[in-house]
């Protein structure tokens, strides 16, 4: 095992591997600030540029663009409100409203080191357990995926930082938007209208573009003109580091979320994005104070920008020892396995030990590299915040309009994010949450898909879902969820009337 | 007067030069696009590209790829359908749009329309199990089939796609019923293979590795021929069940592209079908390559939708 690990490193720390582990981070980095260049088209355009490198080399550099971009998104997430990528959609939340106050350094530092975190330890996690974990995953059925995907909704009726009524609107709201397009068991169209585009559903990053981008952008207009910038000029961008209580918020946000991320990264279906949202659900959740979510508080932004990079590695994991890829990105990492003659799956260990370790050895490489880029970068992001409303907001409105196009050259993206965007304005201006609306919108058609799976299984009985025991598990801690609030009134009214009486 | 002359005179060279361009030209003259429906990276897309590479030399112009994913492949034809039919905008389409989609999803373009230009390929299609499962061969799985109706489950990666095609066309030869189970994709379709869910798998590549290294078993190929990477995997038909569905890589381009422009395409594509770099890209997605002209290809898929008509109807998918 030390011997491979070595062997690896020797590969990876060669001075070429290292060249192209720096550009994969740095096309990573620059795609994940720009939104609708997604890391996959990005890949795709790439991987016929490869064929020309040995395999090991092709892989750490694509490999790197894929983990990159986590760390990219999050710049514009936090400093314009608009996600950079899919997976740093949920950061938009506290990450802006923490630019707000001027602690946006403090929000990317955290993001940073977050990151690192997450991914470090997913890949110590890859490297020490990748097998068997790989062989549970696949124990995760239908059945399994349906309670998970309960358990994660029942977060969602607890995001609500203003009344519940409006959170749960919220979330009904997201679940009909996740139905659009072809029905996932019959094909069927549903609510497209005829339109082409929303065949294949709404695309998250539009979506998500309008809610928050152009949102922000028509609230922005309403300001006055002398407004100097997002931040006043008294605030102190210089301060970037976060403060002590910052940190020692920040510690139980990646803690829970490194693991976290990691097996929802091995899940059939799951990856960065999930694990980003559930996670952001999560904090909210266990925290002491989740009505101040929302609000520009560091954990909301600790967790899921963990969760997304441990969650980018665990899904490294199906990848390299099944050969199976669950998001498009790892699908076309499969690809330039397959075209450089390598076939990643139970026998790479065997046939190909050199790529396996040098590509996994690389990830620590590249995750430095990561960090090393990123922290200084953010002193000179940050100055974003100092541009004036009347030249910043148009700058947003361009960004979003490219982002929206480029996603796949299409310009009915547009429209569905301009729909947005004034649905955005709508909800600032009535006060509604757009983050039970977006988780709902990411869990929905999962649950949809794998409860009705399920139920072809068992001929429709309802059964499968308690008698398999996972199942079982996650769906007595989804009514715990439900339940604590009433257990816990009750413990308190318990314990209220026996102290009267003593 | 003599200006007059002049300026007839220079208004017939002009006529006659500018007809004598027009007749002498050779297509292509300027940069030929090839839109492809589906996402960048995959099968369809890096064939094309590494196509469209080959026929940059070929054709002395650029030919480049423009991805136009979404829809299944709706997006990128409404988009030919905006295209000039002169042959700088074709489109690779596979099977299944002249064929399952063009029944189901009721187009906004008649797909029928197109000018059919060439086929260059066959995507891989198997019939697998987990290899510690009990049945061997074709017949063995039917067999237990029909002793345990409505029990046995098999993955895929879509409801409407071409793979399930020969399962529906077995369902309805042989009077059985199977649950055929839609993933989203064939990757987590072949996990639900492999952590026993689902008894098969019917799909594209994904399956092949797997077979390769021996956690699944490979029943049969729904092809008319074998895939050369799996010579051992017999057909349908040699295992005794008449049934053949291929989905092919077709280039097509927007209706009314004259029948010369058609056939310097054709023989373009055919030429560049002899890249290295175009057969390497076919063996890692284990598409066979295979060439059919403008005129085979259109037959080929009207015979294939007018054979899965009635099946549709029948599964009540479409009415009459």
């Amino acid at each position: 095992m030390l011997d491979s690990i070595l062997t690896g490193f020797s590969i990876s720390l060669s001075l070429n591997n290292i060249f192209y582990a720096l550009i994969g981070t740095i096309v990573g980095t620059v795609v994940g600030i720009l939104p609708g260049l997604g890391p996959g088209a990005t890949i795709a355009l790439l991987l016929p540029l490869t064929f020309k490198l040995n395999v090991t080399s092709a892989i750490i550099m694509l490999a790197g663009i894929y983990y990159g971009v986590a760390y990219g998104g999050t710049l514009t997430s936090v400093l314009m409100n608009i996600p950079g990528e899919s997976c740093t959609v949920v950061t938009c939340i506290d990450g802006y409203q923490m630019a707000k106050k001027g602690r946006a350094g403090a929000a990317l530092s955290i993001a940073a080191i977050g990151s690192f975190i997450g991914s470090t330890v997913g890949v110590i996690g890859i490297m020490l357990v990748a097998p068997p974990l790989a062989s549970i995953a696949l124990t995760f059925g239908a059945a399994e995926y349906t309670s998970l995907m309960i358990a994660g909704l029942t977060l969602v009726t607890y995001l609500s930082s203003k009344s519940p009524l409006k959170s749960i609107t919220m979330a009904a709201v997201g679940l009909i938007l996740g139905c659009v397009g072809l029905d996932p068991i019959e094909g069927n169209e549903r609510l497209t209208f005829g339109s082409v585009t929303l065949l294949d559903g709404i695309n998250i990053v539009p979506l998500a573009m309008g809610l928050f981008g152009i949102g922000e952008v028509l609230t922005m207009v309403e300001g006055s003109v002398e407004e100097t910038g997002l931040v006043q000029s008294s605030v102190k961008l210089r301060n970037l580091l976060p403060t002590r209580q910052e940190w020692k918020d920040s510690i139980g946000p990646i803690c829970r979320a490194t693991p976290l991320g990691f097996f929802l990264g091995i899940l059939p279906g799951g990856g960065a994005n999930l694990a980003s949202f559930i996670s952001y659900g999560l904090e909210k959740r266990v925290s002491k104070h989740p009505e101040k979510f929302g609000t520009g508080i560091i954990e909301g932004v600790a967790g899921p920008e963990t969760a997304n990079n441990s969650g980018t590695a665990g899904a490294f994991i199906p990848l390299l020892t099944l050969g199976l890829p669950f998001n498009v990105i790892t699908a076309l990492l499969l690809a330039a396995f397959m075209v450089h003659g390598v076939t990643p799956g139970p026998m790479i260990l065997k046939k190909s030990p050199e790529v396996f370790w040098g590509v996994v050895t690389s990830m620590y490489v590249g995750n430095f590299m990561l960090l090393v880029l990123n922290l200084p970068l953010i002193g000179l992001f940050i100055n974003i915040l100092r541009i004036p409303y009347p030249i910043l907001s148009p700058l947003i409105g361009v960004i979003c309009f490219i982002g929206a196009f480029s996603l796949s050259n299409n310009a009915m993206d547009i429209v569905v994010m301009v729909f947005f965007g004034l649905l955005g304005y709508l909800m600032r201006k009535f006060e509604y949450d757009a983050a039970p609306l977006i988780l709902a919108y990411v869990l929905g058609p999962m649950l949809e898909r794998s409860l009705r799976q399920a139920l072809m299984y068992s001929n429709g009985s309802l059964g499968i879902f308690i008698t398999r025991p996972i199942s079982a598990v996650l769906l007595s801690i989804a009514l715990l969820s439900i339940l604590s609030p009433v257990l816990k009134m009750a413990f308190q009214n318990i314990k209220k009337t026996l102290s009267h009486r003593a | 007067m003599k200006m007059r002359v002049l300026t007839q005179w220079l208004l017939v060279m002009a006529l006659t030069f500018s007809l004598g361009a027009t007749a002498d030209a050779v297509f292509p003259t300027k940069p030929i696009t090839i839109l492809c429906g589906a996402a960048a990276g995959g099968s369809t897309d890096l064939t094309a590209r590494m196509l469209a590479k080959a026929m940059t030399e070929i054709l002395k112009q650029p030919v480049v790829v423009e991805d136009k994913p979404g829809g299944g492949g709706f997006v990128a034809n409404s988009e030919l359908f905006r295209a000039a039919p002169d042959g700088y905008t074709v489109i690779v389409n596979a099977s299944s749009l002249y064929n399952l989609a063009s029944f189901l999803r009721k187009p906004s373009f008649d797909p029928w329309k197109e000018t059919p230009i060439m086929s260059y390929g066959i995507y891989p299609f198997t019939l697998a199990v987990k290899s510690d499962a009990p049945w061997k061969t074709v017949k063995d799985f039917i067999g237990y089939i029909k002793q345990n109706p409505g029990k046995v489950s098999l993955s895929t990666s879509n409801p409407d796609s071409m793979e399930n095609l020969p399962i529906w066309m077995l369902e309805e030869k042989e009077k059985i019923s199977v649950k055929l189970v839609p993933y989203e994709g064939g990757a987590p379709a072949v996990a639900a293979v492999l952590g026993g869910h689902a008894q098969a798998f019917t799909g594209v590549a994904e399956a092949i590795p797997h077979i390769r290294d021996g956690s699944m078993r490979g029943l049969a190929t729904y092809l008319g021929e074998r895939m050369p990477g799996l010579p051992d995997l017999p057909t349908l038909k040699e295992s005794g069940y008449d049934v053949v569905v291929e989905s092919r890589l077709a280039v097509y381009g927007p209706p009314g592209v004259p029948p010369e422009v058609v056939k310097i395409l054709q023989e373009a594509f055919r030429k560049a079908m002899d890249s290295p770099e175009f057969k390497k890209v076919c063996q890692s997605f284990e598409v066979t390559p295979s060439f059919m002209d403008s005129a085979q290809i259109d037959r080929y898929h009207r015979d294939l939708a007018a054979k899965t008509k009635p099946i549709l109807i029948k599964l009540g998918k479409i009415k009459e």
